[in-house]
Formats: C-alpha cells, structure tokens, sequence
C-alpha cells in the first residue's frame, strides 16, 4: 500500500515559515529534524556513493533555505525536499567524467527517473528510526551482530565472514535477509501502531 | 549455500560496497526488464541507509544536524560579510553604519573577516573529509572527535564560578557549562566567565551582561573585574556611555542602569571611547594602573578616589567557592560514614584516592567488606569538590575490574558522573562480563538516554529499559546524579536524574528471578571471547562515589542522597 504519508505522518505539525530571511532559525530547524532521515535514505535511493549521501542532502536542505521564501506552504514538504533533492542528483549526472558522488550514472539514472514516475514513498519507508531500533534489538544476537558489524564497524562482508568464521556469501546472503525481516517487523509495527 | 537468484547476489554486492562496474550493468539490465525487481533494490537501498544512520555513530542526528547548521552559518556569514564589503566600499568614510544598539568598530569587522574565515575553514574542513578522520575504531582515543567538536563548539565563554547566584532563570547555570552568545541576568550572586579569547570576568549581581563574543560583551548594569591576559588584549565591554577597550591589563567596572559608571584600573591600562563613536580618536580617555575614574550618564567623567571603589578579587571569589565546597564536602562526608554502615549496601566505591596504592579502587561490601576494584587505564582526577577525588575515563581501554557476589531480587545503582562526552553508541557505567539471563547493564545511550539493559528470561533479545533523552551536550562537564531502581516488589524500573524521577516503566511480561551481577566492570565493557572486538562502550567522563544497594531505594530516599552528595 502506498500512502501520501508526509502530509499525514510526518507533518503532523503544521510548519510555520518563516518568510524574511534566509536564517537557519527554529521552524526550519524544525524542518530538518522532521525530515532529515527520510531525506538522506532518499538520496541513497537515487543511487548517490553511500559516502556522499549525507554531504549531497545537506546540501539540499541548504537550497531550501535559501529557496523556502518561495516554498508555497500548503504544499508537502518532503515532495518540496525530494525534488531539490533530484535535482542535485541530475546535475552530478550530468557532470560526467567529473562526477564523484554517484556510484553509476545508467544505476543513479534509472532510479532518479523511477523516481520522477512514482514520487509516493511506500508506507514503511517513512518509519521512525524508534521502529527501526525495536525491530534491530529484537533480532537474534547473530544477526545483530552482522548487523552491528555491518553497518556500526563499517566491516565489508569478507572481513566480518573472517571474524564470525562464515563465507563472505553467507554474509552477504545474511544481510539480505535480514533486512527484508527488518522491512516486514517495521511494517507489522506501523500497522499495530495506526 | 548459493544465492536464490543472480540479482539477489548483485544486489547483495552492492550493499556491501564492493560490486564492480560490469556486475553494476548486469544489475540495471535486471531491473530494466523487472519493476518487482527495481523496486525491491529501492527497498533494500533504503533500509541500508536508515541501518547505517541508525548504527554508524558519525551519523547521527545530532551531528548531522550540527554539521549542517555549521555550513549554513558558514553561507550565511560569506552572504553578510561579501555584502558588508560592498557597502563599505560605497560608503563615503569607507566604513559600515554601525547597527543600533550594537556599534561595530573596525576592529570588530576585521574579527568578523576572520570569524568568517575561520568558519569557513572549519565548514571546509570538517564535510566530508573528517568523517574519514573520524574513525570510530578502538586505537583512537574516545576524545578523538574533531568533527563533531568543530561542528558543534558555537560557545564563546565557559563559565567556571556560580557562588550563591539568585535569579529568575538562573536554576539552569552551572559550572562547566559552554555559554554561547546570550544575555544573563541575575539578581544576586557572583559568576566567573572564562571567554575562549583568554579573558575572565567575574560579575556580581545585580548584573545584566549581554555576551556578543569571544572578546566582546554589553553590560547593562553590574558590578565586574576582568582580566585580560596577552593573547586576549583589545577585549571590549561596551556599555550605554563608554567602550572600554583593555590594553592587557585588569580592571574594574560599575555600571548602573542609569549609564553612569565607575571605572578602575587595577594593572596596566585601558582606553575609554564614547559609544557609539566608532573609536573617534576625539572621545578617547586613558586610564592607568591605579587610577579611578567616574563617568556620568552623560559621559562627563572626573577622577575619584580608587579606595571608594570595592571590586570582588580572584581570592575573595576563591574563598567564597571554597566555604561553599567546603559546606558540602563535609556534608557529604557524613553521608560517608552512614552509607558504609547501611546493610543495605552490597558494593560502595567512595573513590577516595588511596596514597600508597592508587591503582586499586577500595571498596566496601555488605558489613564493610572490603571489595576492591583494580584500576585500568583510569586516572584519578578532583571531583565534586576540591579535595576529593574521582577517577576520569578517557580512553577506550579504561576500566575498574570488580566482582560483585550475590543475586538480588532488587537492585539499586547511583553515582555521580561528569560527562566529557558521548563516544559510543552505549558508553558504560556498570556492565557485567556476560550478559546472559538476569545479568544487568546500566550504561548511557548515545542520543543522552539512561538505560538498564536486562536479558529476560523468556525471551532472546534484551530489553533496555531506558529513561527519555536527558543528556544533552549542554550538560557535559556538570556534575549529575544518576540513579536507576530495579523494583520487584513494584514491578518496575525507574530511572533518576539530580534525584528526580525521570522515567518509570513496568517490568517486561518474561521478567523473572534474581539479578546477578558477579565479574563486572565500571565504565567500560570486558565481554567474554568471542564479541567484536571493537565494540568499546568507554565511558568518557569522571566518576566519583558509585554504590550498588541490594534493594530498591525510593524516591525519598535518593533525594535525600542527592542532597547530600551534591557539588
């Protein structure tokens, strides 16, 4: 099921505006500290190197800063935010040879324009990270020491298979699967919680 | 056992950041011709990425939040400072209008140049670059954490002195806290402010002191001494009348609301200028050593006698504290005495520092045992009061090794820590060796959450019984009290701030049997083979006094301690 779930969840507050200047003042910072997490995780979906994600949605949101006098408040925000968010990644496409914050221009492509044709977020996608947490600390200790190894160390899957005495295949099969059990958990949260 | 299907093996290579260019084309041509397919690589994309912002402490909200905030500052400033350029260079003098209320020299441009410099540099400097520098690996000491110090650091001052300090919104201040720029306003009472430019300034009360930076400050009214070493000379106290710019000196200033004020120089000199006259050479006064002058509201001044005036001293201040700590202290000490004859306790760590062995950590079972901890890595350092010790954890290897015997149906643990930071994702206050059914882990969350970890009996997974956030950056270097109850006769976990209930939250269904704490370890984590390696819960901070009581306190009765114990 696919939802406009900006409007509904995660502007549950109205956002107030503020019109004069371009400051980093409460309502924007409002602004970040709702949308920010949604955004990065975006911006990792269009195929941006997961080592520049942060650096290219910060920049984002300093474009809508500098842009929000223009930004019409009845519209949803995270659309507002993913569309500057495109654009940037249009324009590292673009860059070519010069490009360093894409892992593959045809990959970034492809998924910039899926994108473009479906702007709806699935549901679960605009999970708190709280229901990421309870569905991470529930996992069995093996798998949320892959997962720790993964994604907390940074090890690639070689050198966690060296540590846990596994193929390097059977971790990355692992991983797989763990987070399809992640996206089931945090599914069958978001529905307990509604 | 092979992968189920060739996308899901490209997939999986992908998101472990190692799939080659060809094996990249081969995965769009799949997904080309399969939206199902597509669509769950967006799944997996995504969910990988809130994974990694969930784990990967260099990215946490926090931070991420303060680094972007540090690059609009930095954009801002560029905007203002190319802007103040343009009109000064239309300007007939060449220099800025000065805004109202708050003129600005030259000088002070030429600060706000480098300010913005400087935080361009730091912007510059700190994204991305230093999230590779900022590796949260075991051979690097907890402190180590450039980006986030130099995204984060908006302070100017720090404030080291509160003695007796009486006003509206004044229950907050504390010594150790970072000031940003702000006014502060009290009724009574001295501060000592340490500015990051070098000056200290002690202010009495009744005072309204508006800080603007490093080297600048309004006051309003109030009574303040400042001294102002080398590297902070051209420090700057502005008021309605005159600006007083020092000269490498230390001075004395009254201010009344009225304008008028009493001005002396206790060593060197400074030089007096008129608000509001951009420094105009016409208005300028010197004033030296020893000299004592009386400006009227309406900037007329003549020479007093310097006798007339009373400023506070850096020694008068210092024993002011001291009789203050010194009240404490005693008190404290007698709660000493009275906690180590409670046959409540099961474990008491004073942290008193022992002359003739001070790698040992002497503690006191039930009955006034001895329970010694040995010390690792850990240095001993002042704690809440001059004259008594604390044991400071910095780096990733510090601990005290101890061994608690027994099992409890009810646990209560309090101490006192001063937080330096928060290094890791769960950085220790006591955790033991295993963590198996019933063996507790008190610890500190990253995003400032306190929290009792207990694996139940009937389920795998622990559950963290954790408070709301209740550190914040704000709070590092402060003295707090932290206490967490493990209630059986209730049924619930509590948790304590400062001896306030912060958070109460029922046992868990599976939740049964006694704790047990055995081979444990204080301010870090000693798990047995076979965890990763590099999962360092270090605390960064000191502790002085942890004490382990085998039943549940109430909430009375940890006030009460609060008291007692307070700095």
């Amino acid at each position: 099921m696919k939802i406009k779930s900006h409007t509904v969840q995660v502007h549950d507050k109205v956002l107030v505006m503020s019109s004069q200047n371009a400051e980093f003042d409460e309502s924007f910072a409002e602004l970040v500290a709702e949308n920010h997490v949604q955004l990065r995780s975006f911006v990792r979906m269009l195929g941006v190197d997961p080592e520049w994600v942060d650096d290219l949605a910060q920049e984002a949101f300093l474009v809508a800063l500098r842009e929000r006098d223009s930004f019409d408040e009845r519209q949803d925000v995270g659309k507002w935010l993913r569309g500057i968010a495109r654009n940037l990644v249009r324009t590292e496409i673009r860059k070519g040879a010069r490009r360093q914050r894409i892992q593959h221009a045809v990959l970034a492509d492809m998924l910039l324009r899926s994108s473009e044709t479906d702007d709806e977020c699935p549901e679960w996608s605009l999970m708190r990270l709280s229901h990421l947490r309870d569905c991470v600390e529930q996992l069995p200790p093996k798998s949320r020491q892959i997962v720790s190894g993964r994604y907390a160390d940074g090890w690639k899957a070689t050198d966690l298979a060296a540590h846990l005495a596994m193929k390097a295949d059977a971790v990355r099969q692992a991983l797989v699967r763990i987070r399809q059990q992640l996206k089931t958990c945090i599914e069958r949260r978001m529905t307990e919680s509604i | 056992m092979a992968f189920q299907s060739r996308f899901d093996e490209l997939l999986a290579l992908l998101l472990d950041d190692v799939a080659t260019v060809v094996e990249l084309d081969e995965l769009v041509a799949i997904i080309t011709e399969d939206a199902v397919k597509l669509n769950q690589l967006k799944d997996h994309l995504v969910l990988s990425d809130r994974l990694s912002q969930y784990e990967d402490t260099r990215r946490d909200a926090l931070r991420y939040v303060e680094s972007l905030k540090t690059r609009a500052r930095a954009e801002s400033a560029s905007d203002r400072f190319v802007e103040a350029v343009i009109n000064s260079s239309h300007s007939k003098t060449g220099r800025q209008a000065a805004q109202p209320g708050r003129p600005l020299s030259s000088r002070v441009w030429v600060w706000i140049g480098l300010a913005v410099a400087a935080s361009l540099l730091i912007a510059i400097a700190s994204w991305p670059e230093a999230r590779r520098d900022d590796e949260d690996s075991p051979t690097i000491a907890a402190s180590t954490d450039p980006a986030r110090e130099d995204a984060t650091d908006s302070g100017v001052a720090v404030l080291t002195r509160v003695v007796n300090v009486v006003g509206a919104n004044t229950s907050t201040w504390h010594e150790g806290s970072t000031l940003i720029p702000q006014t502060l306003a009290w009724d009574k009472g001295v501060l000592q402010l340490e500015f990051y430019s070098g000056a200290t300034v002690v202010a009495e009360g009744p005072a309204s002191l508006e800080i603007v930076d490093p080297s600048h400050i309004i006051c309003h009214f109030g009574k303040l001494r400042a001294n102002i070493p080398e590297p902070a000379q051209g420090f700057t106290i502005l008021s309605s009348t005159m600006e007083v710019v020092d000269l490498g000196t230390e001075f004395g200033m009254e201010i009344s609301s009225d304008g008028s004020i009493n001005v002396q120089v206790f060593e060197g000199k400074i030089e007096l200028y008129e608000t509001n006259s951009e420094r105009n050479l016409a208005t300028r006064q010197e004033l030296s050593e020893g000299k004592a002058l009386a400006i009227s509201a309406d900037g007329l001044s003549k020479s007093i006698d310097s006798q007339s005036l009373n400023f506070i001293s850096p020694n008068q201040l210092s024993t002011l504290t001291s009789e203050a700590s010194q009240r404490h202290l005693e008190n404290w000490l007698e709660q000493r005495s009275v906690t180590l004859a409670d046959p409540r306790v099961i474990a008491y760590f004073p942290f008193d520092r022992q002359a003739t062995d001070d790698r040992s950590l002497v503690g006191y079972a039930a009955g006034g045992k001895e329970l010694t901890g040995a010390i690792v890595g850990a240095q001993w350092a002042e704690g809440r009061w001059p004259g008594k010790s604390s044991l400071e954890f910095k780096r990733p290897g510090d601990r005290v090794r101890i061994s608690i015997p027994g099992s409890y149906a009810s646990l209560t643990f309090a101490t006192w820590i001063r937080l330096d930071g928060l290094d890791r994702r769960f950085n220790s206050l006591l955790l033991t060796d295993k963590f198996e059914v019933n063996n507790p882990h008190w610890q500190i969350h990253q995003e400032g959450h306190l929290i009792l970890g207990v694996p139940d009996p009937g389920v795998v997974a622990t559950h963290n019984y954790r408070s709301p956030q209740v550190f914040q950056l704000q709070d590092i270097g402060n003295w707090v009290q932290i206490v967490t109850v493990y209630d059986a006769a209730d049924q619930q976990v509590r948790h304590y701030l400062n001896g306030k209930l912060i958070s109460s939250e029922a046992f868990q269904p599976t939740a049964q049997g006694e704790l047990v704490l055995g081979d444990a370890t204080i301010g870090n984590w000693s798990p047995p083979k076979g965890a990763l390696p590099s999962k360092i819960r270090n605390f960064n901070g000191r502790m002085d006094e942890l004490t382990v009581y085998g039943v549940a306190l109430s909430g009375a009765q940890i006030l009460e301690l609060f008291r007692l114990g307070r700095p």
